[in-house]
Order: C-alpha cells, then structure tokens, then sequence
C-alpha cells in the first residue's frame, strides 16, 4: 500500500494536514508493517518507570526474585507502548513514525486519549526486541465534546516477540479534535 | 504465603468486595516530568505547558502510559508481585496535572477459575483514581491471574 508518509516536524504535534474525513475511512482495517523500537526491553527504563509511578514490585528491582518466580527480568505491562517508540533524535535524522492514531489525516490539530484495554498473552522479557503492526479498528463521525470538534479513533495493536509469539492486544481509543481555545481543561 | 519476605496474597484468601488499600498520591511536576524519557511518549501536551495551554489545559498532563503504572501497582501492592496482569481496561475522564492530589481507590469485582478459555486462578478489580472534589480521572477494570497453589516453579516466564 502507498500512502503520503510526509513527516513534518510537527508530527508529534497531531496536527494533520486538512483533509476529508473521507480520505480517513479508506484507511480502516488496513493493517501496518511491523514499527520497533529502537532498544530493546530493558532494565534501565523499566526502573525509570517504576519510580515514575512509585512501584516497588520486586518484581522490578530485585533480580533473584524475578529470576525464581519468572524465570528472568520482565517489565510492567504499562510499558506496553514504550518497547515500540521510537527516541525523539538519532544520528543521522531518521524519522521517527508516529502512531498510526496520529497519522491518520483528520482536520483537528490535537488530541487526548480516552480508553486504553490491553490483554498480556505473555510478559515482555528484559531483551526482547518486541514489533508491532496495527490497524484502525474503528473512526467516528465528527462529535462536539466539552474539549472541542473532533473524531473518536480507535486503533487495534499487537505486540511480538522476534520469533512471532504474541505478547500483547491493545485496543486504544483517541479522541484527535480541533481545539477551541483556553477551557477549564474540564474531562469529556 | 510469604514470597522472598514480600506478601503474596492467595487466591483461594481473596474475597469478593474485598477493598485496595487506598493510595494518596500527589504529582508534583517532576513527577510527570520523570515520566518522560520512562515511556517515550513525547506528545507535547504531556511535557510543554505552553502547548498544553495553548490546546485549553492549566498545565500539562499525566500520559496514558503512566495512569495504567499507577492502576497496575495499586492492583499488584496488595495482590503481590507474583501476580501477572492479564487484562487491563481504562476509561480516562478528567485529566490529571502537576501538584493534583489523586486517590486510588477499588476492590476484588469477582474471582474466576476461567478466563478467555485457560483455566487458572483470576481476580478481576475495579480501580478509580480520582482527584479534588471527587472529580473521577480514572475508571478501570483489571484482571490478574495468581499462580496456582503447590505448582513447583512460580511463572517460568509463563
């Protein structure tokens, strides 16, 4: 499949160029070539987290135990997402691919998520150099929110493991709208 | 069943409406800040507060990725750390910004011996985060599947 896979710096940003909604719908369903990362699941960034969010699982910190009980270091099911990112500079420029939820050409200039289910087949193991390949599950008509004009849209993932085996499931829903301007940053 | 000197709740112990110990939690900018390179997520609104508030915020906000750390955690706290996460739903509501006080609250939802077609020890939870005034940030549902009593090897990576 071709597709424009114009990269702006403002990528990150979620502003897309305008474009009909129309276009949007022909990309449901289409599934993506596998995404990696650029590391692989490791330590480091798996503490990092955990500090984050104040876990003190030994599962996490305490090498003998996640050796005894799981056989090896894995990371928390939180980081699902992380393992399949990219960082935001390397040598040499490469681009980085959003998320296919943000590619997706829709007239809105933000964003902000709104439900997240993910199923874990498997934990993600300390080396595992996890792929990722998605699609659009699901688009909405335009709806007005309390945040501002935009489309609910939903995107089906599954995370790998290099020989194929499958780790996670991830339906996510964003809801990607044009901005009205200063609110009281109320919820949907 | 005492794990390494860390409490690992039984299944066969836990009882339906069983109540989380409750978490208090306030997060202070670093805090959100100290998620960034954690989970890659680079959307501005997450780390630029001019953007976030030229896009209708106060400040910025917790990502996704760091709301379902604290749901796993407040779940696996008291559950322990041998329980594996088997399913996790959120519904995100009101988003949560620099020196916001939350509360992580839930309770056991029901207990099963089957789940998606294994057999197995699971627990599902309900968790709610919420902040000031009772203002509800978060509402999830978490499914955890505990090893089974008298296997010889915990997990083995499953």
């Amino acid at each position: 499949m071709s597709r424009d896979t114009h990269q702006t710096h403002d990528e990150t940003d979620f502003a897309s160029q305008v474009r009909s909604p129309a276009d949007a719908q022909s990309w449901i369903g289409v599934e993506t070539p596998p995404y990696y990362g650029d590391t692989a699941v490791n330590l480091g960034t798996i503490q990092q987290f955990c500090a984050a969010v104040e876990d003190g699982n030994p599962t996490y910190w305490d090498a003998e135990f996640a050796e005894r009980v799981w056989g090896g270091a894995v990371a928390p099911p939180a980081m699902t997402m992380v393992w399949t990112t990219q960082l935001p500079w390397k040598p040499g420029g490469a681009q980085r691919t959003p998320p296919l939820m943000s590619r997706l050409p829709l007239p809105v200039d933000t964003a902000v998520n709104v439900a997240n289910e993910t199923i874990y087949h498997a934990p993600f193991r300390v080396g595992d150099k996890i792929s990722m390949t998605e699609h659009i599950g699901a688009l909405s008509e335009e709806k007005r929110t309390r945040v501002g004009v935009g489309y609910f849209v939903t995107t089906v993932s599954e995370y790998r493991r290099e020989d194929g085996t499958l780790v996670a499931t991830q339906t996510n829903t964003l809801f990607r709208f044009r901005s009205d301007g200063p609110t009281t940053g109320a919820d949907i | 069943m005492q794990s390494h000197g860390y409490l690992q709740r039984d299944w066969t112990d836990i009882v339906e409406g069983a109540a989380l110990p409750e978490i208090r939690d306030t997060m202070s900018f670093t805090r959100v800040a100290s998620a960034l390179s954690a989970t890659l997520d680079y959307f501005p609104v997450h780390h630029d507060p001019n953007y976030a508030r030229d896009k209708g915020h106060p400040n910025v906000l917790l990502s996704t990725i760091q709301i379902m750390g604290l749901v796993d955690r407040a779940v696996t706290d008291w559950t322990g750390p041998e329980s594996f996460i088997r399913r996790r739903s959120v519904r995100l509501s009101a988003p949560i910004y620099p020196d916001d006080q939350v509360r992580i609250f839930g309770h056991v939802l029901a207990k099963h011996l089957e789940w998606r077609g294994s057999s197995g020890h699971f627990v599902d939870f309900a968790v709610t985060i919420e902040k000031a005034d009772a203002v509800r940030c978060c509402d999830a549902e978490v499914t955890i599947e505990l090893p089974v009593e008298g296997s010889a090897n915990g997990w083995r990576l499953l």
